[in-house]
């Protein structure tokens, strides 16, 4: 059941990245990682690409910004920081 | 503090759930790093501490059961033995536990801080998409173009393509993790409950600690969004109350302020309807002699009666009371003004007064709305964290 469900959500989330104007390079980037990604993700994955045709480009960009620290974890603190703070200032004007 | 946590585990397969004898490891606490913590990671301080003491443990491993690993440790005071994963060397510095334990805060935080939908749509969708950037980030798989070596021994499906494409080599998570300087970031990961599913951990344990830390993070995120809804309504009956007050004391200072400028203005009035008064007696005397001197005098100029003694005195009375008229005037408005302007002042300060306690209530109705709210993610976070714990460590 929870293969089914898990199966039903890669093929779902694949087709999204597939189906985007991504460049080839970034597919692969996502296409690599969704059946690995947790359920609830891939979850929130499909919402947020039905709900915004960008939706997947937003996703790739946060992921690149990560995967450029290279590893640094200084580096991946500070993005993961400015990602909060980002929300932080959105919630705060509404 | 910089400590760093030392795991040594011997060699062994995760499929191998023998035990061993516990020698001698050195662990440090997650929480032991304060350097780099922010506001909200000071909030859950606390809980954070307790997490801490529950899984600081004494862990000792066997250098001779090499074909029978395990690791024994202590948790609330029983000590436990468990199977090892696999051969690994963990050690977190002070940055990683730093970045562990905030990112670990910061991933839930996101979501919670966007929880309300309708209230705050963009907020919540960047924090989506942060938040899935971290997941694919932290599944570490890297995909097959990315990295030669993520397999896994596991026959899962998913995993089973990796292995596909990685079969030239079949290194475990944590070598890779170990290759790739990535341990820090695989194991917070791992923490937020959503990069988990790395194929190293198919299989097995792992994938029940997978599902575990997942299914705590959706909990998590659940009671989280919950609270963060209830929120506005918390925060709505406690403003409201305070909201009226400052309306009401805005207004009296207001009515006071006016009152009291009508007041000056008032004052202003009388003081120079006086001066003018005078100002009119000295005029009045004057006209009357002079029309006397008219009529004592026929045609006679007013030249003529200012040059007579009596007519001097008038006039320069008159001229005197003229100049007067026009000093206390001036000095009057003056007085009157300055009156207005330090009446402004204060009125100013009041209001100042009253909109800064407004805004300390507000914000402390505010603070203990969102202390809910952090008492929710602090508690997630410790939840999460327990999972993962119970999953690496078979508890």
């Amino acid at each position: 059941m929870v293969d089914i469900e898990h199966t039903s959500l890669v093929a779902k989330a694949t087709a999204i990245v597939e189906g985007s104007h991504l460049s080839a390079a970034d597919k692969k980037l996502l296409l690599g990682r969704i059946p690995f990604v947790a359920d609830m993700m891939l979850q929130m994955f499909v919402q947020v690409c039905q709900e915004d045709p960008f939706g997947a480009d937003a996703v790739v960009k946060s992921l690149k910004k990560k995967l450029d620290a290279q590893g640094n974890l200084k580096k991946i603190h500070e993005i993961v920081k400015q990602e909060r703070r980002e929300v932080d200032e959105l919630l705060a004007a509404g | 503090m910089s400590k760093t946590e030392k795991i040594f585990l011997p060699e062994a397969e995760f499929s191998s759930p023998e035990h061993a004898v516990v020698e001698n490891v050195e662990m440090v606490s997650v929480a032991g790093v304060k350097d780099e913590s922010s506001a909200l990671s000071e909030n859950i301080q606390p809980e954070v501490e307790a997490l801490t003491r529950e899984i600081t443990m004494q862990m000792d491993v066997s250098k001779s059961g090499e074909s029978a690993p395990a690791v024994s440790y202590e948790m609330n005071g029983v000590r436990v033995d468990v199977p090892l994963l696999r051969n690994e060397v963990l050690q977190l510095s002070a940055q990683e536990q730093g970045l562990l334990r905030d990112t670990t805060v910061d991933a839930i935080t996101l979501n919670a801080l966007a929880g309300d939908r309708d209230a705050a749509p963009l907020a919540r969708k960047q924090a989506q998409v942060a938040t899935l950037g971290t997941a694919f980030f932290g599944v570490g798989a890297e995909s097959s173009h990315e990295t030669e070596s993520v397999a896994t021994p596991s026959e899962g499906s998913a995993q089973g393509q990796v292995e596909a494409v990685n079969s030239q080599h079949t290194l475990g998570f944590t070598d890779w993790v170990a290759r790739r300087g990535k341990k820090g970031i695989a194991i917070l990961a791992a923490v937020i409950g959503m990069g988990a599913m790395s194929p190293a951990f198919a299989g097995g344990r792992e994938d029940r600690y997978q599902e575990a830390a997942a299914r705590t993070a959706v909990g998590v995120l659940a009671g989280v969004l919950g609270t963060r809804v209830e929120t506005p309504y918390r925060i709505k009956r406690g403003v409201g109350p305070i909201q009226d007050r400052a309306v009401y004391g805005l207004e009296r200072v207001n009515i006071e302020h006016q009152g009291r400028e009508q007041e000056i203005t008032l004052r202003e009035r009388v003081q120079i309807r006086a001066a003018q008064e005078r100002y009119g007696r000295a005029q009045d005397a004057f006209d009357v002699k002079f029309e006397m001197y008219q009529l004592a005098h026929q045609r006679a100029s007013v030249e003529e009666f200012i040059a007579t003694k009596e007519g001097a005195r008038l006039y320069e009375r008159m001229r005197s009371a003229e100049l007067t008229l026009s000093r206390q005037t001036e000095h009057i408005s003056q007085s009157a003004d300055d009156a207005r302007e330090r009446l402004d002042g204060r009125y100013r300060e009041a209001q100042q007064r009253i909109e800064n306690e407004t805004s300390r209530e507000v914000q402390g109705v505010y603070r203990g709305a969102e202390g809910r709210n952090d008492e929710v993610i602090g508690q997630g976070a410790g939840d999460i964290t327990r999972a993962v714990v119970r999953g690496i460590f078979g508890r």
